[in-house]
């Protein structure tokens, strides 16, 4: 019990005090994370409008896949992305292996497809008569669509936010392809992990305090904003 | 001079199956300029089926819709010009999730209308449907008779010369319903708007239309003026629908 109480306030200290590993820390985390994510949003994003608002043979099949793709396995990915950056794979002349940019790449990969299949569920729960509104005052139907999405648009952020908690609390996929290093691709879930194993919990309770924060902050934003979009 | 009546829409022999189901069957019908034609019938008629083709939102398998003299199609090039001379109101009206304004504004906006104009358009519909003020107001929050006041400034705002109106006050009292009913009025009096309008409110159609068309079963009964058809029917299906609201 005394070294979970001591954890805690030595944590906390980390904390207030702003410990400058503890900090590059978060700030790494939050970086990868963001950019990762980003990105997802972007073609998850994309890829999730065209599924939902297309009609093409296949879309079923689309739609399946991205569904099965959002419990893939983050080890399975890291392994595969792993295999494709190390230095006698396929992609190892770009020197990614290890690096934040591998990261990027694993996280970003890991929350498309989440991205992606709740865009198609949030567009695909917007009522078909806001379209036949749309066209039926004149809409193209570029801009019947626009309207579709923009009607699913706080389905949409929290496909985005869903992306973000996926990524945020993935460990081990960035450990795989970022390796764990200190001061470089050190995170805070690869951090948790890492000092639990040697017994030091102070940092790991720390970083998991700011791990839980930042998803109760971006959940919280995200209500709010709901909250004032429908008002 | 005796003004000649001319047909703005005109559906000819027109068929749709949906589901290798008929829903209509050779229906043909005509709106005339300037007229307000009343669509009347028990459930599963087809009336909404062919109010949707008339304002080329589905697809016909055989047949034609006549506007402006050709026929005209969902796959037509110029679809959108035609479209753009139709506006639709439905029983329940669709808000998008925004201000009453952005939704009264919005068939303007798809037609990149200049901002000052909108201005001008927008509040020229809010003041005839009486909601001066309402524009800032949420959308969904307002209660069913508003929001429909709403749909009908949203389909007033672009101008139209047609007004697809699917049984607009089946969900309203009756204070709204005659609320409603005079704006209909009053947009086919003071703009000339040619009007369709499918109902169950028989005594609407009596009261509103110029003529009125009795479907059942996917197929054209009958159809005439208005009081011919509502008073003097020629057909037993539309004097027992009349009568008893039954079709059997």
């Amino acid at each position: 019990m005394d070294t979970i109480w001591w954890g805690f306030v030595k944590a906390l200290d980390l904390v207030i005090h702003l410990d400058p590993n503890l900090t590059s820390i978060i700030w790494l985390s939050l970086r990868v994370s963001g950019t990762a994510v980003l990105a997802a949003a972007l073609i998850g994003g994309i890829l999730g409008v065209l599924v939902a608002t297309k009609r093409f043979p296949w879309s079923r099949v689309c739609v399946i896949v991205l569904n099965t793709c959002m419990g893939f396995p983050p080890v399975v990915l890291g392994l595969f992305i792993y295999l494709l950056i190390s230095r006698s794979g396929p992609l190892g002349f770009m020197g990614l292996l290890f690096t934040p940019m591998a990261m990027i790449v694993a996280q970003a990969l890991l929350a498309t497809p989440i991205v992606a299949a709740l865009t198609v569920a949030a567009i695909r729960s917007v009522p078909e008569a806001i379209k036949d509104t749309a066209i039926s005052l004149g809409a193209t139907m570029a801009q019947a669509d626009w309207m579709v999405v923009r009607e699913a648009r706080f389905g949409l952020m929290a496909a985005i936010i869903a992306g973000f908690g996926r990524v945020i609390a993935e460990v081990g996929a960035v450990m795989m392809v970022g390796g764990n290093i200190s001061g470089y691709t050190r995170v805070m879930t690869t951090v948790i992990a890492l000092d639990t194993a040697r017994g030091e919990f102070e940092l790991a309770i720390a970083a998991g305090i700011i791990l839980v924060t930042i998803s109760f902050v971006v959940n919280l934003g995200l209500n709010l904003a709901q909250g004032g979009m429908r008002k | 001079m005796i003004e000649v009546a001319e047909d703005i829409l005109t559906a000819v022999g027109v068929h749709l199956n949906k589901g290798g189901v008929a829903v209509l069957e050779d229906v043909s019908f005509s709106l005339v300029s300037g007229h307000i034609h009343a669509i009347i019938g028990p459930n599963g008629a087809g009336k909404t089926s062919l109010l949707r083709l008339i304002g080329l939102l589905d697809r016909l398998d055989q047949g034609q819709v006549i506007f402006g003299g050709r026929a005209v199609s969902p796959d037509c090039p110029d679809i959108l010009t035609v479209r753009r001379q139709m506006a639709m109101i439905h029983q329940s009206p669709m808000m998008f999730n925004s201000s009453a304004y952005h939704n009264v504004s919005i068939g303007l906006k798809f037609r990149r209308t200049p901002r000052a104009e909108i201005d001008r358009k927008v509040n020229r519909a809010f003041d005839f449907v009486s909601l001066n003020g309402f524009g800032p107001r949420a959308a969904r929050s307002l209660s069913g008779g508003e929001a429909q006041r709403v749909a009908l400034a949203r389909a007033i705002a672009v101008e139209p010369l047609i007004l697809l109106a699917d049984e607009p006050t089946a969900n309203l009292d009756p204070r709204n319903t005659l609320v409603i009913e005079n704006l209909i009025r009053r947009l086919n009096r003071e703009r000339r708007v040619s009007v369709v309008m499918v109902t169950h409110d028989l005594g609407q159609a009596g009261r509103l239309a110029d003529e009125v068309t009795f479907m059942a079963h996917g197929r054209v009964v009958e159809t005439g003026p208005a009081d011919q058809v509502m008073n003097f029917p020629r057909h037993e299906l539309t004097r027992t629908f009349l009568n008893r609201g039954l079709v059997l």
